[in-house]
């Protein structure tokens, strides 16, 4: 149902869908950053360095966009949660841009070094990962309690992948495999890539508190 | 008003459960015309003691009209009656026969939304209630007024000019004249119409203030349109809707995380 | 660039001729109007001072005439000298100067009643009227309008009574004064306290031991009770709907506020309604009452006489309560009376000018010093008492 106040409606939708875009910018980042590393293209992980700017400046401004909703309506019940968790939100969605950077920069590294074929063993990492993120935002612009609890039970699968492939890699540099710096890199970029996943999680137990008013962290 | 007094904070307030509620409203329906049309329907609730409680709602919704039966202000008006359903005060059925609402108004304080001191000294104002239960001794009626004046944190703004017309105070100090002329007769339970709603929010900060002082010896009761001021002086809260209680609940709930979708609107703004 | 179309380029620029003109002849109107009324006003105030103000001054210290605010009236006396002077002389210095010089020529003798001497009757006797009509409309008009706007119930019965009370208000004053011409002035019903009942009047009379009197329900006759109790049924509709105005003006808190604090709807009343109301309806009803107080026919057939030599106080009988008895049962004189006889009653002649504007002016006088003190009373209650 619509505020009485137009401008609040407006206000609220806005924020949101600052952050949804947020979301789409942050999820473009570990993506481009993915597709460089696989690829062999040094230039995206230059790009993904780059824009990383945008982001952070995004987050900014929907912080700001919160503050004045805050202060200039008031907002209790629902709408104080909704704007809690939008810049809960954002500041988990700053930090999942943090990561595609660090997978940026582990990325170049392992490129500078020639490259690796074990690459390719982050792919089915990174496309679960790419699920949940994806899948909590769509729980965001949805308002839906049942998407984002769903996201919690996801995020078992890619910390099962990280695990394995963690496992794996290190087997390989404790048989004496050449690439020892990269693996390690791979190491850490699917280290990364298991971060983003906790961080959607994060992201849905906002949601969570957004629609039901229970705080489910740390339980 | 000792150095152990607790910190307000609504949401740390326990639910009542243990102790008896100070006044229970059971089903109670009231009309203001005899009945053809019932301004309030089938209210049922319990107001604890020593706890603030706050009613709200959009105008017309009832809530004053409920304030205004616990200390029977209604029946000034002669068409209004009590349809159904009782209220008790401290275990006393307040509308049985044997009830003088005059006794029951000694016992239940009530502060208006327009301050409203007589066109009397500062004195004479707190002194009124003891007056007109015949209290002459002029020693007891010193002591109440500095007591209350006290109790109401108007005695230093006040003490050098008791005698002086209690219009030429401003209008929040005149609210808080009111308070402490409510006060002075020693009610357990305090009822509050809006006290905020003709004052500048520094009188309404120092009347919240208050309000969080006099918690300590009264029950109180208040009406307010001001929401946030409900977040800030209530331990709970009432959200009343067309003549019907839609939802009572810990105020940090109401506010909160309402469990009612009707609550959730009006707190937040929405349309009805 | 093209020059803009606008003939002026003031957009403040004043309206057209006609409107203004039209304005003027509509507000020169309304102010033709005004002055006229006032007009009316300064001549009916005007010729009144100017007729009547010589005759309470005299050339000489104390420059007041007091005679006429200190003698009864009485008849004058208008006669030529011998050497073709005319003369005129109240009463008792007619007879003073007959007395001194009985061989006097008197020609042309004279006499005009009841337009000599001064005018202390009538205007004690307006005073007491008023005293006995103010003190009755004040007790019984507070009393009805507290019991109205505080009391009754609210529903079709006290609408009923309170329409009753404003068509009483538009009751000619004539029939008032029948009213109570039948009412108090001849029923047998209103007892007096008497050593010598009337028992042809008297319903009965009631011993009252161990004096020598009586409780005698031989009616008032005409008399100050009887014109001050016309008078006062007369300004009650008046009195009660100021009254009901004060009260209803007072803010409804200081009411809630009374009640909330455990006050009865008595002590509510007493302490915290009625010192409120109390300047609205002093002065509203001193207005009242100073209205009706000017009219002569309530009076005409209840207390007024033309002529009478004593003061109700000098013609009463007996002791303590036979006395006061006796005094309010004393018919009167009164101004409006008095003016009306001497104006309207008598033929008219130039002899009889000096009374008539005399006690013309004395009475507006009156009148307005009344309502003027009413009028200072209530600006200094308002100021004492604002909310």
């Amino acid at each position: 149902m619509a505020h009485i106040l137009k401008n609040y409606d407006e206000e609220l939708s806005a924020l949101k869908e600052g952050v949804v875009e947020m979301g789409a910018m942050a999820l473009a980042s570990v993506e481009k950053a993915i597709k460089g590393l696989t690829d062999g293209d040094r230039d995206l992980c230059y790009d993904v360095i780059d824009e990383d700017e945008k982001i952070d400046q995004r987050e900014k401004g929907i912080d700001e966009q919160g503050m004045s909703i805050l202060l200039r309506f008031n907002p209790v019940a629902s709408d104080l949660r909704n704007v809690l968790s939008s810049i809960n939100i954002c500041r988990s969605l700053e930090r999942i841009g943090d990561h595609a950077v660090n997978i940026a920069k582990r990325a170049r590294k392992i490129l500078k070094a020639g490259g690796l074929e074990e690459v390719r063993l982050i792919d089915p990492v990174y496309l679960e990962a790419r699920k949940i993120v994806t899948t909590a935002l769509k729980a965001y612009s949805e308002v839906d309690e049942a998407i984002a609890l769903s996201v919690i039970e996801m995020d078992r699968k890619v910390d099962d992948l990280h695990k394995a492939l963690g496992k794996s890699l290190s087997n390989k540099i404790a048989g004496g495999a050449e690439k020892t710096e990269s693996l390690l890199n791979v190491i850490f970029i699917s280290r990364s890539i298991e971060r983003i996943g906790d961080l959607a999680v994060n992201i849905a137990e906002d949601i969570v508190f957004m629609t039901s008013a229970e705080d489910i962290r740390h339980q | 008003m000792n150095d152990s007094s607790v910190t307000l904070d609504s949401a740390d307030a326990p639910a009542l459960a243990s102790n008896e509620p100070i006044i229970s409203i059971d089903d109670l329906s009231f009309s203001y015309d005899l009945g053809k049309t019932n301004t309030l329907r089938n209210i049922s609730l319990d107001i604890p003691a020593g706890k603030v409680t706050a009613f709200i709602g959009p105008s017309g919704c009832g809530k004053s009209t409920l304030l205004r039966c616990l200390n029977r202000m209604n029946d000034l008006v002669d068409t209004a009656e009590v349809t159904n359903g009782k209220i008790s005060i401290l275990g006393q059925d307040i509308n049985a026969p044997d009830v003088e609402a005059i006794e029951l108004r000694k016992h239940i304080g009530m502060v208006f939304q327009k301050y409203n001191p007589f066109p009397k000294s500062i004195y004479e104002n707190v002194a009124y209630g003891l007056r007109v239960q015949g209290i002459k001794n002029k020693s007891v009626l010193d002591q109440a007024v500095e007591e209350s004046l006290q109790k109401s944190a108007l005695w230093s703004e006040v003490k050098d000019r008791l005698n002086t017309s209690a219009l030429g105070l401003s209008g929040g100090q005149q609210q808080r004249l009111c308070i402490a002329r409510t006060i002075a007769v020693k009610p357990q339970i305090v009822l509050m119409d809006e006290p905020c709603s003709a004052l500048d929010p520094i009188a309404t900060a120092r009347i919240e203030e208050l309000i969080a002082e006099l918690q300590q010896d009264f029950t109180i009761v208040i009406v307010t349109h001001n929401m946030q001021q409900a977040t800030r002086v209530s331990d709970r809260t009432a959200f009343f809707y067309l003549g019907e209680l839609i939802e009572y609940d810990d105020t940090s709930n109401i506010f909160g995380k309402p469990k009612i979708k009707q609550t959730e609107d009006y707190v937040s703004g929405r349309f009805g | 660039m093209p020059e803009p179309k606008t003939v002026s380029k003031n957009p403040f620029r004043a309206s057209s001729r006609k409107q203004k003109v039209k304005d003027g002849l509509g507000i020169g109107l309304f102010a033709i109007f005004t002055y006229i009324i006032m007009a009316c006003a300064v001549v009916i105030i005007g010729k009144i001072t100017l007729d009547g103000l010589p005759v309470i001054l005299k050339s000489e210290a104390p420059f007041i005439n007091t005679e006429f605010f200190t003698k009864k009236t009485m008849t004058l006396n208008q006669f030529d000298t011998a050497e073709g002077e005319m003369v005129r002389m109240d009463n008792d210095d007619f007879y003073a100067f007959k007395e001194k010089n009985p061989d006097a020529v008197i020609n042309n003798h004279k006499t005009f009643s009841y337009a000599g001497g001064g005018i202390i009757g009538p205007i004690v006797g307006t005073f007491m009227l008023v005293i006995v009509c103010m003190t009755v409309a004040l007790f019984v008009g507070i009393s009805a309008a507290v019991y109205l706007n505080e009391y009754a119930r609210k529903g079709k019965m006290l609408n009923a009574i309170r329409l009753s009370i404003m068509n009483l208000a538009g009751v000619p004053s004539i029939v008032y004064g029948l009213f109570g011409a039948a009412f108090f002035v001849h029923s047998p019903f209103f007892p007096v306290f008497t050593n010598t009942p009337d028992w042809e009047k008297a319903l009965f009379a009631m011993p009252l031991w161990p004096t020598d009197g009586y409780l005698s329900f031989q009616g008032w006759g005409e008399s100050l009770l009887a014109g001050g109790l016309t008078l006062a049924v007369m300004a009650l509709p008046v009195i009660i709907a100021a009254c009901e105005e004060s009260l209803k003006a007072v803010p409804k808190g200081f009411r809630e506020a009374s009640l909330a604090l455990g006050a009865t709807k008595w002590q509510c009343i007493r302490t915290a309604v009625l010192p409120y109301a109390a300047p609205g309806i002093l002065t509203a009803s001193v207005l009242g009452i100073t209205r009706v107080a000017g009219e002569t026919a309530p009076i005409m057939f209840t207390a007024a006489v033309a002529g009478k030599d004593k003061l109700p106080w000098e013609d009463a009988q007996g002791t303590g309560l036979y006395w006061i008895s006796d005094m309010m049962t004393q018919s009167v004189q009164a101004l409006p009376y008095h003016i009306y006889v001497v104006t309207g009653k008598l033929p008219d002649d130039p002899a009889l000018k000096n009374m008539q504007y005399g006690s013309v002016f004395v009475f507006l006088l009156l009148v307005i010093s009344i309502a003027m003190v009413s009028v200072y009373l209530r600006a200094r209650f308002r100021k004492n008492l604002k909310w």
